[in-house]
């Protein structure tokens, strides 16, 4: 049984403008131990998903079903949602400085979220927090315990921020863009630090990230989103060598490649997720576009092999890939001579 | 919320499109200093004082020359003095030690008016286009800026003529000029940024993070149009970043820094291919990359620790207590920034530098 079900969710804000849309019809699976990658451009909705598994979106309407472990997240109360959240499920954010209080010292701090959940002691927590600390490569920690997190560097806090996440052993890790604000060789130091709490504790972890070499590192699979919708799932070698979706091929040809060669880049910009385009959202930065796409969003199908691949678009679902066999067909399809 | 941006392509160089002249003639015509490289920097170094009497060494011996036309990366990781280099280069920043020349001229001997030109001469691309844009002033005004300092550079009635010109060459539109900053999205809002560097006809742009605030599909129109602007203008690039994929895109040379020092610099290809200080494998082999072949999940040289303080660096080589190659020498001796013998264009300073390109697959 999947660990994380995502049925149909949807969530809009209410604004002076009018609903804002941030999700729409999203569904996914996460099996324990599995390590799902969300990518997409600001204003994809991806954050929003995670905050809606958090319940943490104030303020939204959120309709369909959030199943984490065999109940709908959607359905309990606070004080229930509260209790799950934190100890089954962790995790980490972008900033750490804003998600770490000041004014106490980081081993408090998780001290503090131990006994927020459990039936222990001021000095067994006090313990466990340093041994949380030397965990996930903090040295000295006992003495690194005593010091607020003004006093560590941005990847120190950002592994004080996961020894917090994992404290309970949670069965499913949220990191939402969680080395984005860090230096290189940092990055990959807390990525590695990431894959192994997840081999050792063997908990899912839902990655988001707008940068897709990250997700390429540590993903399983990879869903890409695009104003508000899942446009694309499979997994990430599929994603990204035999992607369907124009989209998602736009992004790859967006990379920076070798010096000299030309990029390609997306026209244009997201729409607002005010004023949603008719049928599909991608349709008037598409170099694909054909007249149903203007009129009826598609839904997210399986292409080729296997259901793990699924893609919302219109084009055939043997148009997978980016060379020219692929391209043919796409020029085919949309009644255009391949070049 | 801004209207969706329509994709217009910029002009590319010597296509359809009329020339445009750029807005204002380079002055880089100037036939004194012909051989002299655009821009020199040699043995400069930088300190500040900090926390009472204590001095922070932001930059520590730092060589570079750029060339006409170039663009030279500039990579390394948060405090490694990436940006005060930039300033010393934008003549924000007099060094302690060291020389600048521009063409052979020393910048910081000039003082009123000659400086004033000089000034104008290197330009700034800033990374974040929310915070760089007064967002009281209009696109025209943002643009028109810069030439109530440089009064003599655009006569006035020749302004509104010479705002549109910008403003078409970074691929927004003349009807843009009324509008204000955060009416555009992140990437006009980069490009404005870019038509207001390109205001003073500068000779050197440097580029800090210049798309590292945008979303990739937009980062590659940035990207594109920076190269174009090069090849119309003639104009160089320093480009900082910390993205050694977008780096190895735009650079023709790279120099990587670590604790103020210039471990290891040369062309793009060789320096990324055949890195020979260990610091620059490591940090070319922490860079995720995209290749999800099954089973070519790439070996990481993952580094021990961070970065030492640079109020307490190390002495000799200032990555030795993070080096899995270091020995005692490298603790007496700081190794000098030196070429190999195949690729005399291509410099590290290390006393053990690597020999073979690190296999990280």
């Amino acid at each position: 049984m999947s660990l994380l079900e995502l049925a149909d969710l949807a969530v809009s804000f209410p604004s002076p403008d009018g609903a804002v849309h941030a999700l729409r019809g999203v569904s996914l699976t996460l099996d324990p131990g599995r390590t799902l990658g969300v990518v997409g451009e600001s204003g994809s909705g991806k954050s929003t998903a995670a905050l809606a598994i958090l319940g943490l979106n104030r303020g939204a309407r959120v309709s369909g079903r959030i199943g984490f472990d065999g109940q709908d997240l959607l359905s309990l109360g606070e004080d229930r949602l509260r209790e799950v959240r934190g100890s089954q499920i962790g995790m980490v954010f972008q900033d750490p400085l804003s998600s770490l209080h000041p004014y106490y010292t980081v081993g408090r701090q998780i001290a503090e979220a131990i006994r927020a959940h459990e039936d222990v002691g001021a000095k067994a927590a006090r313990r466990r927090a340093a041994d949380l600390l030397r965990l996930v490569g903090i040295p000295e920690p006992e003495r690194r315990a005593d010091d607020y997190p003004h006093e560590f560097s941005g990847g120190m806090r950002q592994r004080v921020m996961l020894a917090m996440a994992v404290a309970l052993r949670p069965k499913l890790l949220i990191a939402d863009e969680p080395t984005t604000a860090l230096d290189a060789t940092v990055q990959a130091q807390i990525l590695e630090l990431i894959m192994r709490l997840q081999r050792e504790y063997g908990m899912a972890v839902l990655l988001i990230t707008h940068d897709l070499g990250v997700v390429a590192a540590v993903a399983d699979e990879v869903m890409v989103m695009y104003a508000g919708r899942v446009v694309e799932s499979a997994d990430s070698h599929t994603a990204f060598h035999r992607p369907h979706h124009p989209y998602t091929l736009g992004l790859l040809a967006s990379l920076p490649g070798p010096r000299g060669q030309r990029l390609r880049p997306i026209p244009g910009q997201p729409p607002s997720l005010l004023r949603m385009p008719d049928g599909c959202p991608f349709q008037p930065r598409c170099d694909y576009a054909m007249h149903q796409c203007a009129a009826t969003e598609p839904p997210l199908l399986t292409v080729t092999g296997g259901p793990a691949h699924r893609s919302a678009c219109w084009l055939p679902s043997g148009a997978v890939g980016r060379d020219d066999g692929a391209e043919r067909i796409r020029a085919r399809a949309i009644g255009r001579k391949a070049s | 919320m801004t209207e969706p941006e329509k994709s217009r392509p910029v002009a590319e160089p010597g296509k359809s499109r009329p020339v445009t002249t750029p807005a204002v003639p380079a002055l880089s015509s100037a036939p004194a200093a012909a051989e002299a490289p655009l821009l020199e920097v040699a043995g400069v170094s930088k300190s500040f004082h900090v926390a009472g009497r204590r001095r922070l060494r932001a930059l520590d011996g730092v060589d570079l020359r750029l060339e006409r036309g170039e663009t030279l990366g500039l990579v390394g990781e948060s405090g490694c003095g990436k940006s005060t280099l930039a300033r010393v280069l934008l003549l924000l920043e007099r060094p302690d030690q060291g020389r600048v020349r521009f063409e052979g001229t020393d910048p910081f001997a000039l003082r009123g008016k000659e400086l004033l030109t000089w000034r104008r001469r290197v330009q700034m691309v800033f990374q974040d286009p929310f915070g760089s844009l007064n967002a009281r002033l209009r696109a025209e005004d943002i643009i028109a800026e810069p030439w109530r300092t440089h009064r003599d550079l655009v006569p006035v009635k020749e302004r509104g003529k010479r705002v549109a010109e910008l403003l078409e060459m970074v691929g927004l539109r003349a009807s843009d000029a009324r509008r204000y900053p955060q009416e555009f999205s992140g990437g006009q809002r980069q490009r404005l940024g870019i038509a207001r560097a390109l205001a003073l006809g500068p000779d050197v742009i440097v580029c800090d993070e210049p798309v590292s605030a945008l979303d990739l599909s937009v980062q590659a129109q940035v990207l594109n149009l920076l190269t174009d602007l090069q090849a119309r203008l003639g104009v160089s690039y320093v480009f900082i970043s910390h993205d050694l994929s977008v780096v190895r895109h735009v650079a023709d040379r790279v120099s990587v820094m670590y604790l103020g020092r210039i471990v290891e610099t040369g062309p793009t290809e060789q320096v990324f291919d055949r890195p020979r200080h260990p610091y620059t494998a490591a940090l070319m082999s922490a860079a995720p990359v995209l290749d999800v072949t099954p089973g070519a999940r790439r070996e990481r040289i993952l580094l021990k620790g961070e970065v030492p303080s640079p109020l307490d660096p190390p002495s000799g080589c200032r990555f030795r207590t993070r080096c899995w190659r270091a020995q005692d020498v490298c603790a007496q001796e700081p190794p000098p920034l030196e070429p190999s013998g195949e690729e005399p264009l291509h410099a590290a300073a290390c006393h053990f530098p690597l020999q073979e390109p690190v296999t990280v697959s």
